[in-house]
């Protein structure tokens, strides 16, 4: 009866309505547009305490990321490690309305015992702002960036798909209605987020990466269970489709896939 | 990166405060007074901005029922575009609102109210041994499968929604989901876990249809007499001991109450109008007052300020609502103590009165005469009502009472959605419009209001079952529910008031509320707690 566990569980606590204090789910769903691999799992915990509890069980590393008022200045980042967390507050006087990261953590070790996740890190954003209906302040704004870039690198990289070098791969085909198919490997390692900007140039076909379909975009639709998507191109390449299979590379000073669109001899 | 040992206090987070002053004479509570503590103003941030914020911005009012606020801004957003609404989208919307409920019934019984129950005020009832192994929080025999078992309902309001708390999937003309016959088949079963190991194992000790049957309180209490499993489950042993240490005695009330009902028959609302709503509901709406059934009429709504934190002292609808507020310290002055406005009901020939919303409420509307065949027709706490009075005791057991009736409902709609139909029909954005959405938290009436003008909000209000619960005294000094339901408590120790907190407690507001208790004579403050905590 329990839902799926998960490699890694990044949770965004916080009021979306009271400035800063959303910081956490709104560090979510930046997550969420820049593309996650499989095995990484984003809870919206909002303001739902004793759920973000629940929502542990089975997941392998945790990582919460909340406001704070400690007075340190605004946007001060606080990386409380899971040593630290032996400390919790006691359990009476918890609230169903009043749930906090620490009374969250202390509470999933009581309800999932055995279950409750080992491996737990707590992301602090000293908030500046928590006025009913503002924006994030300038400097938490910056300190959530620098908080995506470190879960980024400690626990997302880790669980992204490695760079594809086998030709079977690289190897992508254009169709004679307008799309351009790409393997499975190729556009999880490349297109996280399943969207992306094209041009033509020198013969090429250019596509970068986009975070997020909300930039616009072309999206990267998955077309069989394997994962392998397909995108429009017909107007890219102004009706005129190279049908067949090219072989794709990566352009890293550009951080672009370029594709040749004529077939060299 | 800072590397410094220090205390990291955290943002506390709630979704307000409530002091209740009460005055004790003679070992009984002789005055109330609630006072909402913190300024909110959503309707104040949602004032100019498109007219489906409301569908983001009121379900982050609550972290508990967040998918109870989707529910009305949906609606109040379907009544104003006029749109569709294919029948799977209605029953989506009441899997997810009865979902949410459910979630809610065990875990604020065990984590909130039967905490009380352990009070070492009751060690002399014979049955206080069994109560504190049964519901002492975290190692209780009830406690630990109750609180975790809670969590259950709402996954499945995740398969459905995407995710719990504070989802926005419900759109004006349906909601955004696909739903496979695999998320069904998989939300029955969670369903029925949490019917087998909890609802019947724990909570009733029998059938939920067993239950269901009760038609009286002599039926009641046969009930907890017929078998041992009945008599020794939590919902037998609850009214065993309510009855032992005098529950059934105090917490009345104004006894006057509304509901606005919830979850509606999918054929009878696919084009939501404000008119026909009572009709279309399967929980019922009405007002119960002086002993008298009327129909419920959002015209009717007013809310006072005369006693609240914003400028002015009369009574408006809320489609002409203000929310303009004072500087506290200028309003005291004026008589003015709470941040919560009044809701108020004008009830014909009785003209505007508090009434109590929530469960109790719920449960009285479903007694009330002429039940269409699609509606709740239960006469049970009419009956209560009728025979022994409201009590904290009889809107606990009208709370638990809608867990197996709540529990069939849903099993029913999940089996009614047609896999192959529409969830969704694009609606028109008209430019101008009003409505009204309502719904039934698992704490009462909440609902919207909004006027579009011009593509824009230009009004929204929303009227929370705390409010209705909580607010203060209106323009004619007329004390609010709570403040009414907590005059005439015994105290039995004025240094550690638990029947206070019963009251309090009873009424499940959504706020934390500290209770201040006088002294009647010498004005000496007597104790100060904080209820609604865990423990």
């Amino acid at each position: 009866m329990d839902p799926p566990g998960c490699a890694v569980l990044i949770v965004g606590c916080g009021n979306l309505l009271r400035g800063d204090d959303g910081v956490g789910p709104l560090l979510v769903r930046h997550l969420w547009e820049r593309g996650m691999p499989d095995g990484v799992k984003l809870v919206d915990g909002g303001t739902a305490g004793m759920d973000v509890a629940f929502q542990m069980r089975g997941a392998e590393k945790v990582v919460i990321v909340d406001a704070s008022a400690t007075g340190a200045t605004p946007g001060t980042v606080y990386r409380v490690p899971g040593g630290e967390l032996a400390e919790l507050p006691p359990l009476d006087g918890l609230h169903t309305h009043s749930f906090r990261w620490d009374h969250a953590i202390a509470f999933a070790r009581w309800a999932l015992a055995d279950a409750c996740p080992s491996d737990i890190t707590v992301f602090l954003i000293e908030a500046a702002n928590v006025a009913f209906g503002t924006d994030l302040s300038p400097d938490v704004t910056a300190a959530m960036d620098q908080v995506i870039e470190m879960i980024e690198a400690d626990y997302v990289s880790p669980m992204r798909p490695p760079d594809p070098t086998d030709p079977d791969d690289l190897a992508v085909q254009f169709t004679a209605d307008g799309y351009l198919r790409l393997s499975a490997a190729l556009s999880a390692a490349r297109f996280p987020a399943n969207v992306a900007v094209g041009a033509v140039r020198d013969d090429q076909l250019w596509l970068l990466p986009l975070r997020g379909p909300r930039s616009g975009g072309l999206l990267l639709k998955q077309r069989n269970p394997a994962g392998d998507r397909a995108l429009l191109v017909r107007e890219l390449l102004d009706d005129v489709i190279p049908t067949g299979v090219r072989r794709a590379f990566w352009d890293t000073d550009h951080g672009a896939l370029r594709i040749p669109l004529e077939q060299k001899k | 990166m800072t590397a410094l040992d220090l205390f990291v206090s955290p943002l506390g987070r709630v979704e307000g405060d409530l002091d209740v002053r009460v005055t004790i004479d003679d070992g009984v509570v002789t005055s109330a007074w609630t006072e909402a503590a913190m300024f909110r103003g959503f309707e104040i941030i949602l004032q100019g901005k498109d007219p489906q914020a409301g569908l983001v911005v009121t379900p982050r009012i609550c972290g508990i029922c967040g998918g109870s606020h989707l529910y009305k801004s949906a609606y109040a957003l379907d009544t104003a575009w006029r749109t569709h609404l294919p029948p799977n989208a209605t029953l989506v919307r009441n899997i997810c609102q009865a979902c949410e409920t459910l979630q809610s019934i065990p875990r604020y019984f065990y984590a909130l109210f039967a905490i009380d129950l352990t009070n070492k005020n009751y060690a002399k009832s014979k049955l206080y041994a069994e109560s504190v192994r049964r519901f002492a929080p975290y190692v209780g025999t009830s406690y630990q499968p109750g609180v975790v078992l809670s969590a259950k309902p709402v996954e499945v309001y995740a398969i459905f929604g995407g995710q719990w708390p504070h989802s926005s999937f419900m759109v004006p003309g349906g909601v955004m989901c696909a739903p496979t016959l695999s998320d069904v088949t998989r939300s029955i079963a969670i369903l029925e876990h949490w019917k087998d190991e909890w609802l019947e194992k724990h909570w009733l000790g029998c059938s939920v249809d067993r239950w269901l049957a009760n038609k009286t309180w002599e039926d009641v209490l046969e009930w907890v007499d017929e078998n041992e499993a009945q008599y020794n489950s939590d919902c037998g042993f609850f009214i065993r001991f309510c009855l032992d240490v005098g529950l059934d005695k105090y917490g009345a009330g104004v006894g006057n109450y509304l509901a606005t009902g919830t979850y509606f028959e999918p054929s009878l609302y696919e084009n939501p109008t404000i008119d026909g709503r009572n009709a279309a509901l399967i929980g019922r709406s009405g007002i119960f007052a002086d002993g008298k059934w009327s129909e419920f009429d959002q015209a009717r709504v007013r809310e006072d300020v005369t006693h609240s934190f914003y400028e002015g002292t009369g009574a408006l609808h809320p489609f002409q609502g203000e929310t303009i507020p004072i500087d506290p310290e200028e309003g005291r002055k004026l008589g003015k103590y709470s941040w919560a406005k009044s809701p108020r009901y004008d009830v014909p020939n009785l003209g505007h009165i508090p009434l109590e919303a929530g469960p109790l409420a719920r449960r009285m509307a479903a007694g009330g005469p002429n039940a269409a065949g699609h509606q709740d027709n239960d006469p049970l706490f009419v009956d209560l009502f009728n025979k022994i009075g409201p009590s904290v005791f009889v809107r606990q057991l009208a709370r638990m009472h809608e867990a197996p009736k709540y529990y069939k409902w849903t099993r029913e709609w999940l089996d009614q959605l047609n896999l192959k139909e529409s969830f969704y029909t694009k609606p028109i954005e008209h430019a101008e419009g009003m409505g009204f959405g309502s719904t039934e938290a698992a704490r009462g009436s909440l609902s919207d209001w909004i006027v579009i003008e011009d593509n824009k909000i230009k009004n929204y209000q929303v009227v929370t079952p705390t409010a209705w619960n909580i607010g203060p005294r209106d323009g004619s000094d007329v004390l609010g529910p709570i403040e009414n339901a907590l005059v005439g408590s015994p105290i039995v120790d004025p240094e550690d008031p638990v029947e206070l907190g019963h009251v309090a407690r009873s009424f499940d507001s959504c706020l934390v509320c500290t209770v201040h208790a006088y002294d009647g004579k010498s004005g000496r403050e007597l104790s100060k707690f904080v209820i609604n905590g865990m423990v």
